[in-house]
């Protein structure tokens, strides 16, 4: 017996998402080549906050309210978040200080590395111990060799932990479309795929380039965070526009793709909160932490309206704290 | 006692912060870069010496001498961190090998895709950085050595510094001199 299959092409939801992904890389890979300061200072003000909210909303639904067998995973990842946030922190405002060499600030720095690479592998291992039939122990001969990478090119790795963060949220995209909306995937490995290609393009148009003005100090900080100075021989408008053109994917994940994907993420949502909603939770501290994360992102509009610099170079300290708490969150959803 | 091991690891993270109780140095040191001595000088082939010298005039020694005892002295610091990080990078490299080798050997777990792929990984990596090594060959020899020879634009283009040995002397004359070898045009050193 002969069965006919017709093959009909159908726009999906996925290709729209490709579709839509694709042009809003290219307009934005457009604009922040032509204006990469102009980008970078607007983006920062309009997302930064916003998307720290969005995370912890996203963070919140995701926390249950009993730890169970993951409970040494949880003390693990929040310890960790706290000793290294404040570690962090700690360099970050008193470097300055008479009591700190240059020489005593890079060994600190490449400690604070070491710990942390060490902590993500501890990660990895307990909850590969979680998983059946899963032995993640490599994670620890990996991580000594992060943490010697760390010590002998600290200034290399540093700068790779700025360029690797943004892709941190495509890497939690994509675990929540495999878990909420497995028909997306394709599609967004198709958009995944396509980012190196406008990175390339990005290369060929700005690589030849002049460096970027950076007489003035905030113009020095943005072209030193995007790796001016650790990379003199390239041109500083091509370092700025694509450390720009993917924090913006990555800001534009958080606030938008995510919430798209996952409606437990919706913010408005706040019964999808196993720490809200379920008997046993804790509704009033998590109204209490929302509002204080509000709070937090208009205050952060309005440091920036005020002065912008500052107001940077605080939210830079104080959002390693983010950059942390989202490694725990991904591990888990290994 | 876990708790007190967790309520203990967060207190200590917060006495970072803290600085410790350490009274501010009664002066504290400033900082101040030597400043450049203004000189001039001759460069002069001479076909009898065997090795590149520098004659710096005594008086000129004298000033340079005085602005580096007023310049904070940062070499001793420096060293210090390329010491721990010679140190602590190569333990943990050594380390990285021995958890990665028992990894690799241990009879149950990976499976052989696994074993494969981490094989691959490692060669690869070993294979990449010895192409860098390879690839950062230094200048040729004429360029690792100072004779008239790098006054050769063609020599000098690709790498655009040389370096060699140089014997550096006090002189009673006015100005520095650079004395440089010249060899003829075919020399061992082109070799």
């Amino acid at each position: 017996m002969q069965e006919i299959r017709t093959n009909r092409f159908e726009i999906t939801s996925a290709h729209f998402l490709a579709a839509g992904f694709l042009v809003s890389c290219a307009i934005a890979a457009t604009v922040i080549g032509i204006f990469p300061l102009e980008m970078s200072i607007a983006t920062i003000f309009l997302f930064a906050g916003a998307h720290n909210l969005m995370e912890f909303r996203y963070f919140a639904a995701r926390m249950p309210l009993r730890w169970g067998r993951s409970r040494l995973f949880y003390l693990v990842g929040i310890g960790g978040v706290i000793v290294l946030a404040s570690s962090y922190l700690t360099l970050y405002f008193a470097s300055g200080n008479w009591l700190w060499s240059s020489d005593s600030w890079a060994i600190f720095a490449a400690a604070w590395n070491s710990a942390f690479v060490f902590w993500i592998s501890l990660l990895f291992y307990l909850r590969g111990k979680q998983r059946p039939r899963s032995d993640w122990s490599w994670a620890f001969p990996a991580a000594f060799f992060l943490a010697a990478l760390a010590w002998l090119v600290p200034q290399y790795w540093s700068l790779a932990l700025v360029y690797v963060h943004p892709f941190i949220a495509m890497w939690f995209l994509e675990r929540q479309i495999r878990r909420t909306k497995p028909a997306w995937l394709q599609a967004y490995h198709f958009c995944l795929a396509s980012i190196p290609v406008f990175i390339a393009i990005l290369w060929i148009l700005l690589s030849g380039r002049p460096n970027l003005p950076d007489e003035t100090n905030l113009f020095w900080r943005i072209t030193q965070h995007a790796g001016s100075q650790i990379l003199p021989g390239i041109s500083s408008h091509f370092l700025v526009a694509t450390h720009v053109f993917l924090e913006s994917i990555h800001y534009f994940v958080w606030i938008a793709l995510i919430p798209l994907v996952d409606r437990r993420a919706i913010p408005w949502k706040l019964t999808e909160i196993p720490l809200f909603s379920k008997q046993g939770g804790i509704p009033k501290l998590v109204i209490a932490a929302f509002a204080i994360g509000c709070l937090l992102a208009i205050g952060l509009w309005a440091g920036f309206a005020v002065d912008y610099t500052t107001t940077r170079d605080i939210y830079f300290a104080f959002a390693i704290a983010h950059v942390l708490a989202e490694f725990p969150f991904l591990i888990k959803m290994l | 006692m876990k708790r007190v091991i967790y309520i203990s690891l967060f207190v200590a993270s917060l006495t970072l912060s803290s600085l410790a109780d350490i009274a501010r140095p009664t002066e504290t040191p400033k900082t101040k870069n030597p400043r450049a001595v203004s000189s001039s000088m001759t460069i002069r082939l001479d076909p009898k010496a065997s090795e590149a010298k520098l004659l710096i005039p005594k008086s000129q020694l004298a000033q340079l001498r005085a602005e580096l005892d007023a310049a904070t002295d940062d070499t001793a610091t420096a060293g210090t961190f390329m010491q721990t990080q010679t140190i602590v990078s190569g333990l943990f490299l050594s380390l990285a090998f021995v958890f990665g080798g028992i990894w690799l050997i241990r009879p149950s777990k990976p499976t052989i895709g696994v074993r494969a792929a981490a094989l691959v990984v490692i060669f690869g990596g070993i294979a990449a950085t010895a192409n860098l090594v390879l690839a950062n060959v230094g200048p040729p020899p004429a360029a690792r050595s100072i004779t008239s020879k790098l006054f050769d634009r063609k020599l000098f283009t690709p790498y655009r510094f040389a370096s060699g040995k140089i014997t550096i002397e006090g002189s009673n004359a006015n100005a520095i001199e650079l004395i440089v070898p010249d060899l003829p045009e075919s020399t061992p050193a082109d070799e």
